[in-house]
């Protein structure tokens, strides 16, 4: 496994972010990363936990961080809380020390983490040094019921667009469809819009009209958009 | 009135009962960890428990406009399976880390075993460790010596009376808890523990600090609407509305905030419902149009 200089440089950036809001959680991130125990061990878990009941009401962020939380990966950071900084320090330091046991170790995180560390672990995936091999914890994540989950995943996440394959990624915009995501907020849809997808989608739409039931505005979005090459479904 | 029911297993109940209890007023509700009416015989059946408790019941109350938090712990009952002890008792110290679980619970005396005394005492160890309050099960038979053993070993544990909610009162335990110092909780039950008019008559003579109401529904006979039921007919019977209110809201916000995980400000903001959350698969709304309180884009946001 090779971890690119530039993606060092992601932990401390979000380390700062941290310190900006409120010094003792950043003494505390500091120490816990000194030495991080590895994703899915107790002490992470506990640490992972635990991070949530520091910078309460710390503000998200903002200004020139958004643009700066933009180039590290984070698709829409303004609808990122000040502990989803915190705890995604705390799981790039300790997934940037775990080697190639990585997707495996994240895995079992994830397996033991809450909906709200389920979904910080899936939107911070970008942030994480080679993250294609993530993809089949992205893609389980995907069959969440829980839909805050589902959406930290599907919505306001480059992972998607970049890694999934085709098949996961069409059923991922059609349950996006399905469960009422705007579509908007899948990034590069319009990049992976295949014949496909819109096979799929179209009979999506002609299900829903036999069966005299809304159809969503998306769908006519989606399925009435050309393709990047002018053509259109028809 | 706002009402919150501080002792409720939904993982039990039905998306009809979610419905009642929003239209009856129920914003906000602890489900503790229990026994699911058969002893589990795998330490990792409990470990998906927990999970389904801070994940999966969490998000189904929350398509309802109802704010759920949790109590983990290993219960009596199944306290005296030596094969699955330890590894479960590992499992709650782990989870007990999690955001919504704001006390160690629901732990005590079923049998009054020594094997029960043991885990109780590590489970009480764990509340201290953790900063967590404790929710404390009562037994059925031998009740009143069960509560004072309880009571006694909490005690001597050095636990502050003021983090400590006895449940299951009734007319004989309610005035050792209370001389505790300890939380009294009630549960009104049809045709067992408690009723509703009992429950009138202890609050005319107790009043209502450090009382509470639950309806302790389950996968038995049990009512999830048993908090608002009682508060009609103590309302009916003349009850001042502050004592009420104390009774059913105040009360198991202040004793659950003290595990600095339930923040009382934000519950005084009513969770909207939403129900273009519970399209398809396990979710609940199948096919028909769903009910939207707020803008979509304002309940997107995972918090
Ligand atoms: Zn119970």
């Amino acid at each position: 496994m090779s971890t690119r200089p530039a993606e060092r440089r992601t932990q401390p950036i979000l380390a700062l972010l941290v310190a900006a809001r409120d010094p003792d959680g950043a003494a505390w991130l500091e120490a816990t990363v000194a030495a991080p125990a590895l994703p899915g061990t107790p002490g992470f878990m506990r640490a992972f936990a635990a991070a949530s009941r520091r910078l309460r009401g710390s503000p998200p962020p903002q200004g020139d961080e958004l643009p700066a939380l933009r180039a590290l990966g984070i698709a829409v950071p303004e609808r990122w809380s000040a502990q989803r900084l915190l705890r995604a320090a705390l799981l790039v330091a300790s997934v940037e020390a775990t080697g190639e046991e990585a997707p495996a170790r994240l895995t079992a995180a994830f397996r033991t983490s809450d909906s709200e560390e389920r979904a910080v672990i899936l939107q911070s995936l970008t942030l994480l040094p080679d993250p294609a091999r993530f993809a089949p914890l992205a893609a389980d994540a995907c069959r969440s019921s829980v839909q805050p989950v589902f959406e930290a995943v599907a919505g306001d996440n480059r992972f998607p667009s970049a890694f999934f394959a085709e098949p996961i990624f069409n059923q991922m915009v059609l349950k996006a469809v399905f469960t009422g995501m705007p579509l908007a907020r899948i990034v590069g849809l319009a990049e992976r819009t295949t014949p496909a997808l819109r096979r799929m989608a179209a009979d999506f739409r002609s299900e829903r009209r036999a069966a005299g039931r809304v159809v969503p505005a998306d769908l006519d979005r989606l399925l009435d958009a050309p393709f990047p090459d002018g053509t259109t479904t028809p | 009135m706002k009402l919150f029911d501080p002792h409720i297993h939904m993982t039990s109940r039905t998306t009809d009962d979610y419905a009642a209890m929003r239209r009856a007023g129920i914003i906000a509700v602890t489900e503790p960890a229990f026994w699911l009416g058969q002893p589990r015989t795998h330490a990792g059946s409990f470990e998906d428990y927990f999970l389904s408790l801070v994940g999966w019941e969490r998000f189904r109350a929350s398509q309802f406009g109802i704010r759920h938090f949790c109590t983990l712990g290993l219960n009596p009952k199944e306290a005296n399976n030596p094969d699955i002890v330890d590894p479960v008792l590992e499992l709650v110290d782990l989870y007990l880390e999690k955001d919504g679980v704001v006390a160690v619970g629901e732990i005590g005396y079923d049998d009054m075993t020594p094997a029960e005394d043991d885990i109780l005492g590590r489970q009480v160890e764990m509340a201290l460790r953790h900063g967590l309050p404790i929710m404390v099960h009562t037994p059925h038979r031998d009740k009143k010596a069960g509560t004072r053993r309880t009571i006694d070993l909490l005690r001597e544990a050095g636990v502050p009376p003021h983090m400590v909610l006895i449940d299951h009162n009734n007319e004989e335990t309610l005035p050792i808890t209370l001389d505790s110092g300890c939380w009294a909780g009630h549960t009104i039950y049809p045709g067992s523990k408690m009723d509703e008019p009992r429950m009138v008559g202890l609050v005319q003579t107790y009043g209502g600090e450090r009382i509470m109401i639950n309806s302790s529904a389950d996968w038995g006979i049990s009512d999830p609407l048993k908090v608002p039921k009682t508060t009609d007919a103590m309302v009916a019977a003349g009850i001042a509305t502050d004592t009420i209110d104390t009774i059913v809201w105040r009360n198991p916000i202040a004793f659950y905030a003290q595990s600095g995980r339930l923040d009382p400000a934000e519950l005084e903001i009513p969770l909207p419902v939403d129900q273009r959350l519970l399209f398809e698969g396990n979710t609940v709304l199948r096919g028909q149009a769903p009910a939207v309180d707020v803008p979509a884009a304002a309940t997107a946001v995972p918090a």
